[in-house]
């Protein structure tokens, strides 16, 4: 069974959202990481560019694949998290804390209620 | 009509054991026990474990094995003593590589069959009938896949795992193999393997795979020994430079092309010869050479390979490689650029990547 805290919203890309205001930071599932085995590679956008919603703007790699990572949201890259970069296997071990991968200033904050509950996300999150 | 994957007798073995399944070919077997890296690691340290009987095996008897062999297999047959092997390929007329092989030529006491070729897991019913086309009279061709079983043991530590195991040492040259009991089993150990390691392939025709699989797990414990799965046999043959079927060679690919003069006996007239002598004479126009990512992201196959602003080729295999704690793999590119220490670009997501051309292999064990 994979972790799947309640105060965050879900894609069906399998993408995390936690938003306090107008600001919200991303990454990928506890259940994504675990599909995904051992990450080996995370490349990650410029701060401060514009992104749209659905809009591919990282990638995240194992030792067998790369997979591309989609902003849930449309808004402002304000930070990337860089540590995780650095050693991606934060992304495995802490996919939910040090494992996140970009932060936004959003522009539609109803935009969150589009995206996935928890009850909703868990039931894809299956093998 | 698809065709469900088929597991191995390994099976339960491996879902008791945690295993990630991944279909191969037509087969399931496992991609990763506890991770990939700490997998690839300890084959390189201590021993891992590898559950290969999907690879296929093919019995030669009869007078006209020696001939059709000799015009299928790019070694020279009657050179390789009885207990002996090799590594060689089977070539269409066009030079182009039906598959890659190794070749046992059994002591009397164990024919027949007289020899035996074991061959890639990929398609063993398209080699097999490539054979029966081009046998010779009088010769029998039997598939011994379904009820040959092999496990591969591979690491430092893996001929001494073994020898725990059988109760005594034996003495293999590299490429050498022998009759044993182990396990209550007869098994015929060759001393060799895909990983760039010492260590055992260990055929049995008469069963009881699982229980060497679990008695050789339980033997190598202490010694660190670990089961494996495809996803760091890839990672291991990589580091290792070994070709696999359908990346580096393949009906499009020469052996020549691939890097293995060598296994080619030019005075002979295997099938596939005059064209190979004719590529060997105007030289190949294009290489298979290993590289090593610049930055961290990772080339993988079909990425194209770039150099003077132009496609010069594509990467075979690629990936993140754990001994070089870098990414790197194989390449197809145009000869000319195929020196050590070109530099060349690699095409990941529309983004130019640098990287070397290496000698092989890309991993080298130091010599103790």
């Amino acid at each position: 069974m994979s972790n799947i805290p309640e105060d965050l919203r879900y894609t069906k890309q399998h993408e995390w959202i936690r938003c306090d205001g107008r600001e919200a930071v991303m990454g990928i599932t506890d259940f994504a990481q675990s599909q995904l085995g051992e990450i080996i590679y995370v490349e990650l956008p410029e701060a401060d560019r514009s992104c749209v919603a659905e809009e591919s703007i990282a990638t995240v790699e194992s030792v067998k694949a790369a997979s591309d990572i989609y902003t849930p949201i449309t808004g402002k890259i304000i930070a990337v998290n860089e540590a995780a970069a650095d050693d991606p296997s934060l992304v495995n071990t802490q996919p939910y804390g040090d494992g996140w991968l970009v932060k936004f200033q959003v522009d539609q904050p109803e935009q969150l209620d589009a995206l996935l509950s928890p009850e909703a996300y868990a039931a894809i999150a299956k093998e | 009509m698809s065709e469900q994957p088929k597991p191995t007798v390994l099976y339960e073995e491996h879902i008791r054991a945690g295993a990630r399944m991944t279909p191969f070919g037509p087969w399931l077997l496992p991609c990763h026990f506890a991770g990939i890296l700490p997998e690839h690691k300890a084959t390189r340290t201590q021993a891992g474990l590898f559950d290969t009987c999907h690879m296929g095996e093919i019995g030669f008897a009869g007078p006209g094995a020696l001939p059709t062999l000799e015009r299928v297999f790019t070694r020279s047959v009657e050179s390789i003593p009885p207990g002996a092997a090799r590594y060689g390929f089977l070539t269409m007329e066009e030079g182009t590589v039906v598959d890659d092989c190794v070749l046992y030529v059994m002591p009397d006491d164990f024919a027949p069959p007289t020899f035996m070729l074991c061959i890639n897991a990929g398609d063993i019913n398209k080699v097999l009938a490539w054979l029966r086309t081009h046998a010779e009279p009088e010769t029998v061709i039997e598939d011994l896949s379904s009820v040959t079983g092999k496990i591969d043991i591979q690491g430092p530590a893996a001929r001494d795992i073994f020898h725990t195991l059988l109760g005594r040492e034996i003495s293999l040259k590299r490429f050498e193999f022998t009759f044993v009991e182990a396990a209550g089993v007869t098994l015929m150990v060759s001393r060799s393997g895909y990983t760039g390691e010492d260590g055992y392939e260990c055929f049995s025709m008469g069963g009881g795979v699982v229980s060497l699989w679990q008695r050789l797990l339980e033997a190598g414990q202490p010694a660190g020994l670990v089961p494996c799965g495809l996803g760091a046999r890839d990672t291991l043959r990589i580091e290792a430079s070994l070709p696999l079927y359908g990346h580096e060679l393949s009906d499009t690919i020469t052996p020549l092309e691939a890097g293995f003069d060598w296994a080619l006996c030019w005075e002979k007239p295997f099938l596939g010869r005059d064209a190979l002598l004719a590529q060997k004479t105007a030289g190949p126009s294009r290489r298979i050479v290993p590289f090593q990512m610049a930055g961290r992201a990772p080339a993988r196959m079909g990425y194209p390979v770039l150099a003077d602003g132009r496609e010069i080729g594509v990467v075979t295999s690629g990936t993140y490689l754990p001994s070089l704690e870098g990414a790197g793999g194989l390449c197809l590119i145009q000869s000319e650029w195929a020196r050590e220490g070109q530099s060349v670009d690699i095409l990941i997501r529309e983004q130019h990547h640098k990287a070397v051309i290496c000698a092989r292999p890309l991993y080298q064990k130091e010599e103790s």
